[in-house]
């Protein structure tokens, strides 16, 4: 019964990859390494000419034809692109909004979705009718009002005027994803929980959400991406260069004339800021697993 | 046992429902701020007239009128036009290509963090420095992309893949996979990690292959994510502004002009706030009548969900 | 038990710290952004009054030099200067928002010349007769700029920098080969044609992607053949003969007289200075700024460069575009007066002459350019002066922006890819500036 489909199992028996015969082994030692080497081209390709571009000297940068490499790299451009421009401050500002995007989005949605999984009231499929139709809005309709609006509530140039809109348009993959999620875990988890002497919130807390982990920690990531990249509200709603996200300030770079686009900055403003979401993703992932292992409830 | 019975009766099934309501009170609130209200006055904005260069015109009503030019407007069925050939070629790519990759990556190996983690970069990435990136990449004179294909024999002279009418909705499309089939993978490989595993060895000891498990088992089992997947990145994809915006503007021509752009042009070059209402909602229209075919035709998943 | 029963508590403890932070965080920058507007407030009621000042991200430290200098000359204005995205269309659309919302948080903007018209019409602009002396301006001003600058009959903007067209090219190159520098376009292509290299990439490099640059640069051939877009009555005259002849130029450019790569459709001002900059071209159109950045570090062609007005038809007069960047005062600021005062300060003459020492930026007050010290540290000046007395501003009209998007740009750029004929394109162009003219009447 709820003990077949317990994720301790589960994870136990997917470390032992299962080898039966030739055709498995093959696909082990050879096709599968080959397709990840192919996926790992395929997504890091792009990056590492990025990388490659960041440590170019300015000369070979627009030499024509153009140099592949730079011999011997130039980490300058890491240095400038935090001189004369308060872009650690971007950083920080980015960092602070994502968190808090984050956090609040998965804290409203997580609740709506466990009140459309597991609760029974009237209303359901309009409420999460209501919460796709945001998903459709299109974010140039909204800016123009949204910009009035804030303007009223002298919220411009301040993080709030972000975070708003970033929980909204998050909430609906959380929503759905969670209730997804929070669908497929058997019934009666909650019930073992109450029997226990817990509330329900606490019964919501203490055992739906870690066996949900995968997908919280999923939308988790995805969010903090989002609010991270989002570049048309960060524009507008601030004002000042010191309150500008990361976005916004990466378009900031100026080169040596109007009309430059100083490539070797800002390819290394970028590889600064991709690679701590990267080993951000990879700290949580520890905890996707670790979520799976962590000891369940036991018949 | 005695409990669980008391649990949906009465004063306590009156206490559940309340609890729901209130459990999804704030996502209403703040939906209702935030979206629905810029949305309603967009609605109201498009039944009027209204220039911003012109405000001695004021804003009349005109009722449907606005909707009635957009039934008309060439640039618009044009829009609708570019934006369904890459909201579909870019998500049916997305979903092979992050289906292969969730398999690939929920198989359990050394170094399965790592690739997870690079998996991500594509979309990690500003989309603004991505959209520079690709631009760079297809560059007419010297990009990655020319080189490329000229060593592999492909073509014989470099050519300009994004000023070119026929190849620059290609090369957004291929900048748009590239960026967003992490997200799919993401989305898939989460639901791939709650099917059990019990249900594989079970089906392995009956004798069944790989491809066999794949279509019996991962496949049905997987559908409440594909669903959410599909559904999320094709909402997404028909919405898409940063990337052509940056890579192509919308050019050339008008050959890569998506809804969104088109709409952003009319409220911030043209400064025509009546008729670029009238495109915003026009756009949510579209996107609804895509989002019911979603839930409506392959979407028992999702009324399962409810 | 205990070790998985550990993990979860610390995954909570996770979550819990999570929680807090997100709630604190957005509480704090509520106070933090209320606390910001009481202290602007205090010093506001301390007697400064605090205005601010929109312009786009200045690399050289002009601005900021200017900017202090002013506050510190007196203790009633304090400029508070906000840097804007350095692409004129951001900063466009910018503006529209919050000037759409009547927020009075802009008090001096500067403006790219297009945005003057469209502005003043929609109201957004504080008409600047009763605040400046016209006679004083139209005295010690330029006229182009000027022109620009007024609507309607009145004044909107006071023109702050200027920057015009010139046409580069290798001296070396000419010098050897005994070739004067070209002044028709005849001559243009001649020499493109005899003094490119192998080893070069184009004769002649410019603007032609789809984009504002291109309709400048078409507005450039479209004047040296002698024709314009707009007749004094305002009817559409672009189709006619000048305008083919202009348009057709552009296409044999690159199809027939090869001087310049099909890959020009994707060049904007960056990659055609480069390509020059970096010795592969024998000519450049380009603004003014590239002459510097030709001669300075990373420049393949450093004291190899000259420069002449652009080339035009026979028998004519080669006219820039002007790209004058101006000074104007929001409708909704709630500070008229000392935003009048700052831009009375950045448009004076010491002011200009600080701009173009510190960055290059050529003054629109003919005084300037008669300035001993100026004259002295940028010989070349005297081959300026006639550039800027026949340099005109685009049609200075509120629909300009969407007659260049949706008339000029894509019509251009379908020439030039030979996606239409030469006539078919000018036509198009032709019917659709004259709709979008007919709905703003």
């Amino acid at each position: 019964m709820a003990v077949t489909r317990l994720p301790s199992t589960v994870s136990a028996l997917q470390r032992r990859a299962p080898h039966h015969g030739l055709r498995s082994r093959l696909w082990s030692s050879l096709v599968h390494p080959l397709v990840i080497a192919l996926l790992l081209a395929f997504c890091l390709g792009p990056f590492v000419w990025l990388l490659e571009t960041s440590l170019k000297t300015a000369d070979d940068l627009y030499r024509i034809p153009p140099k592949l490499l730079s011999v011997p790299a130039d980490f300058r451009n890491y240095l400038t692109i935090w001189q004369g421009r308060p872009f650690l401050q971007n950083v920080i500002n980015s960092a602070v909004i994502a968190s808090a995007a984050t956090t609040i989005s998965l804290l409203i949605g997580s609740l709506c979705a466990y009140a459309l999984a597991r609760l029974r009231f009237r209303g359901k499929n309009m409420i999460l009718a209501m919460v796709l139709a945001v998903a459709m809005f299109p974010g140039i309709a909204i800016v123009s009002p949204l910009y009035l609006f804030f303007a009223r509530l002298q919220l411009i140039n301040s993080k709030l005027a972000l975070i708003f809109p970033y929980v909204t348009f998050t909430l609906p993959l959380c929503v759905w994803l969670l209730t997804a999620f929070f669908r497929e875990l058997p019934a009666d988890l909650e019930e073992a929980a109450l029997v226990d002497g817990a509330t329900p919130l606490q019964a919501f807390r203490k055992v739906i959400v870690p066996l949900a982990a995968p997908g919280v920690f999923t939308a988790a990531i995805l969010i903090f991406i989002f609010a991270w990249n989002e570049f048309l509200f960060a524009r507008t709603f601030m004002n000042s260069a010191e309150s500008y996200t990361v976005p916004p300030a990466i378009s900031m770079f100026e080169g040596t004339g109007t009309f430059e686009i100083p490539w070797g900055q800002i390819t290394a403003a970028s590889a600064v800021v991709t690679l701590p979401l990267v080993a951000l993703v990879l700290v949580f992932q520890r905890r996707i697993i670790s979520g799976l292992t962590a000891g369940a409830i036991k018949g | 046992m005695a409990l669980s019975v008391r649990r949906f009766t009465g004063g306590a099934r009156a206490a559940e429902v309340r609890l729901a309501y209130l459990l999804v009170a704030p996502a209403a609130v703040c939906i209702a701020l935030v979206a629905f209200y810029p949305l309603l006055s967009d609605l109201w904005l498009s039944l009027h007239s209204k220039n911003l260069r012109f405000p001695a015109r004021g804003e009349p009503f005109v009722g449907l009128q606005n909707y009635l030019t957009l039934m008309q407007d060439g640039r618009f069925w044009n829009a609708l036009r570019n934006t369904s050939v890459i909201a579909g070629a870019s998500v049916g790519a997305e979903l092979v290509l992050g289906m292969v990759a969730a398999l690939i990556i929920h198989r359990a190996f050394r170094g399965r963090g790592m690739v997870r983690a690079a998996l991500l970069v594509p979309w990690a990435m500003t989309t603004v420095v991505t959209a520079r990136m690709w631009d760079w990449i297809f560059n007419a004179n010297y990009g990655i992309f020319n080189a490329l294909l000229l060593n592999l024999r492909l073509i014989h002279a470099y050519r300009a893949w994004t000023a070119s009418a026929d190849s620059a909705i290609w090369a957004v499309i291929g900048a748009d996979v590239w960026k967003t089939m992490p997200f799919m993978a993401l989305l898939l490989l989460a639901g791939l990690q709650m099917i059990p595993f019990e249900l594989y060895e079970a089906a392995r000891i009956d004798g069944a292959g790989g491809w066999l498990l794949f279509w019996r088992i991962t496949l049905p089992l997987l559908r409440p994510s594909i669903l959410v997947a599909l559904l999320f990145r094709t909402l997404d994809a028909v919405r898409i502004f940063d990337l052509p915006f940056v890579l192509t503007g919308g050019g050339p021509g008008y050959a890569t002009e998506t809804l969104s752009i088109y709409a952003y042009r009319t409220l911030f070059t043209n400064l025509d706030f009546g008729y670029g209402a009238t495109l915003s909602f026009g756009m949510f229209l579209v996107v609804m009548v895509v989002a019911l075919f979603y839930v409506k035709v392959l979407g028992s998943g999702a009324a399962r969900a409810v | 038990m205990t070790e998985p029963l550990n993990r979860r508590v610390s995954r909570r403890a996770v979550l819990k710290t999570g929680v807090q932070l997100g709630l604190t965080l957005p509480a704090l920058s509520l106070i933090e952004s209320y606390a910001g507007g009481q202290t602007a407030a205090f010093a506001q009621s301390a007697g400064t009054v605090e205005i601010s000042w929109y312009v786009g991200k200045d690399v050289t430290d002009a601005n900021k030099t200017l900017v202090q200098t002013f506050n510190s000359r007196q203790s009633r204005i304090h400029v508070n200067w906000q840097e804007q995205p350095p692409s004129t269309s951001d900063q466009h659309d910018k503006y529209v928002s919050v000037l759409a919302a009547k927020d009075p948080s802009i008090d001096v903007f500067a403006l790219d010349i297009p945005f003057v018209p469209e502005f003043a019409s929609a109201q957004w602009l504080t008409p600047l007769d009763d605040l400046f002396d016209r006679a004083e301006l139209n005295k010690n001003f330029f006229s182009g700029p000027l022109k620009g600058a007024v609507y309607g009959g009145k004044l909107w903007a006071v023109p702050w920098y200027n920057n015009a067209a010139l046409l580069f090219y290798r001296k070396d190159l000419f010098d050897a080969a005994g070739v004067k520098p070209p002044a028709t376009y005849d001559a243009l292509v001649q020499a493109a044609s005899k003094l490119k290299t192998p080893d070069m990439e184009a004769g002649f490099t410019w603007q032609g992607s789809q984009y504002e640059g291109c309709a400048v640069d078409f507005f450039e051939y479209l004047w040296g053949h002698g024709g314009d877009f707009f007749n004094d009555k305002g009817e559409v005259i672009v189709d006619r003969a000048p305008g083919l002849k202009a348009l057709q130029f552009m296409v044999d450019m690159i199809h027939t007289y090869k001087i310049t790569p099909i890959a020009v459709t994707t060049w904007k001002e960056i990659e055609a200075r480069n390509v020059f900059v970096q010795g592969k071209a024998v000519c450049e159109r380009g603004w003014i700024g590239d002459y510097a950045i030709a001669n300075s570090a990373g420049s393949k062609i450093i004291g190899k460069v000259g420069i002449t007005p652009l080339p035009a038809a026979a028998g004519r007069k080669g006219q820039s575009v002007l790209g004058t960047w101006n000074l104007a005062i929001s409708k909704f600021s709630k500070h008229q007066k000392e935003a009048a005062e700052f831009i009375r300060f950045m448009t004076s003459a010491e002011a200009m002459k600080v701009g173009y020492q510190r960055a290059g930026r050529i003054p629109p007050r003919h005084a300037v350019f008669e300035d001993a010290d100026i004259r002295k540290q940028y010989p070349y000046i005297d081959e300026l002066k006639p550039v800027f007395e026949q340099a005109r501003p685009r049609p200075v009209r509120p629909d300009y922006g969407q007659i260049s998007a949706e008339a000029i740009q894509p019509n251009l750029a379908a020439a030039l890819t030979r996606q239409k004929s030469v006539p078919a394109a000018l036509k198009d162009m032709a019917s659709t500036a004259a709709r979008i003219a007919k709905a703003s009447r």
